[in-house]
């Protein structure tokens, strides 16, 4: 999978004068002196879902085995940074993963608080995963903020002659909880994982304010690691609305 | 295990010489000390750094190797790996184009590409929050 959209072309000599800066930077000419401007915005973005649904199949892109079987299997992909460029801005998002904590109350507030985008995937051939939706939302009600964009994906498209769940079903279900948008994906076939992506990027910012201060996330305030919490009770679960 | 060891002496060896050679570097550098070329991956290309935005730093990290399978969780000294010097680094997370972060690995989390994921590329000590290594042997300058 590849998420890198429109990774920035302005590659060589960035730092000394390049011919093709964004024109976002604007006329400036101090940019000659200035390194490369900054992300516009930085957001956190969280992958949550149940077990096996291809969470991390939408944040990493499949490779060989060849290189760093360590890094993958042993250690595992934490979070990326990726950039993306949408509407002349440049944005850095910090995707996470939550694979290895699929049970409801192991994934640390934490996560959520920060998260700006949510995207929250099921199986179209695993009812469980189609079933387990509405504790997922219970979890973004309790912990993440009002104003983190839901993306619910009904993943593995390529698997369709074992599909479970009809669109219809995924699409009415995001349709009763308000501002959440809906898509199928097959992260195998890279079908629909950039626009996931791009789609639930573009949610957010069309929100933001125009020129928002870059501070909102900072190695300060972002904890690496989650700090471990009392997991939460979990009520029986609900709809964020009937 | 003769045959990985000896890959690692002379893999030691390389590294050492190649260093030596490496020292000048300033087709790297520029005159403030930053990176005048982009950072990408040597694999893929994907871009890790825009040219000026790391700094050029003396360190001595270990490195797992990139291309051996190694047990890195396991802790044992078998690991196979590179204790290089000159990396690139930034004290923001967010400096970065496209990184990617493994699990940690005792206090270290380990940089990778974030598209191919070929790693370590890089370093990063939970105990120094602003400490973004990324090793110069180990990406491409563009």
């Amino acid at each position: 999978m590849d998420l890198r959209y429109d990774v920035p072309q302005r590659a060589a000599g960035g730092g000394r004068g390049s011919a093709n800066a964004s024109p976002a930077l604007g006329a400036q000419s101090r940019r000659r002196k200035i390194p490369p401007r900054p992300a516009d915005f930085k957001l956190q973005i969280i992958i949550i879902g149940s077990r096996g649904v291809g969470k991390t199949s939408l944040m990493e892109r499949f490779t060989d085995d060849t290189f760093c079987e360590a890094c993958k299997s042993t250690v595992g992909v934490d979070f990326k940074i990726k950039t993306v460029e949408l509407r002349g801005k440049k944005i850095r998002l910090q995707i996470w993963d939550t694979a290895g904590q699929e049970r409801f109350n192991s994934i640390t507030s934490a996560y959520y608080r920060g998260a700006k985008g949510i995207v929250l995937v099921y199986d179209i051939t695993k009812l469980e995963s189609f079933d387990d939706l509405p504790k997922w939302m219970k979890m973004i009600d309790k912990y993440a903020s009002e104003e983190a964009e839901l993306l619910l994906v009904g993943n593995k498209l390529d698997c369709e002659s074992d599909r479970l769940i009809s669109r219809q079903q995924g699409e009415r279900f995001a349709s009763r909880i308000s501002g959440m948008r809906f898509c199928e994906a097959s992260a195998k076939d890279n079908f629909n994982v950039d626009e996931i992506f791009l789609k639930l990027v573009d949610d957010i910012i069309s929100k933001m304010p125009l020129e928002l201060p870059n501070k909102e996330l900072s190695n300060s305030v972002l904890s690496l690691q989650p700090e471990p919490e009392v997991p939460p009770e979990l009520q029986p679960p609900r709809m964020r609305c009937c | 295990m003769p045959s990985s060891c000896i890959n690692f002496i002379l893999g030691c060896y390389f590294c050492i010489t190649y260093s030596k050679q490496a020292t000048d570097r300033s087709d790297l550098i520029s005159d403030d000390g930053k990176n005048c070329k982009s950072i990408v991956c040597q694999r893929c290309g994907s871009k890790v750094l825009c040219a000026g935005m790391a700094s050029l730093a003396e360190k001595e990290l270990f490195l797992p190797s990139m291309r051996k399978k190694s047990n890195l969780s396991s802790g044992d000294t078998s690991v196979d790996g590179d204790t290089l010097t000159a990396h690139w680094f930034v004290d923001d997370m967010f400096t970065f184009e496209n990184v990617g972060f493994t699990k940690d690995v005792g206090r270290i989390k380990y940089l990778i590409c974030a598209d191919c994921e070929i790693g370590p590329i890089g370093w990063h000590c939970l105990d120094d929050k602003k400490c973004f290594y990324i090793a110069l042997d180990r990406v491409d300058h563009v």
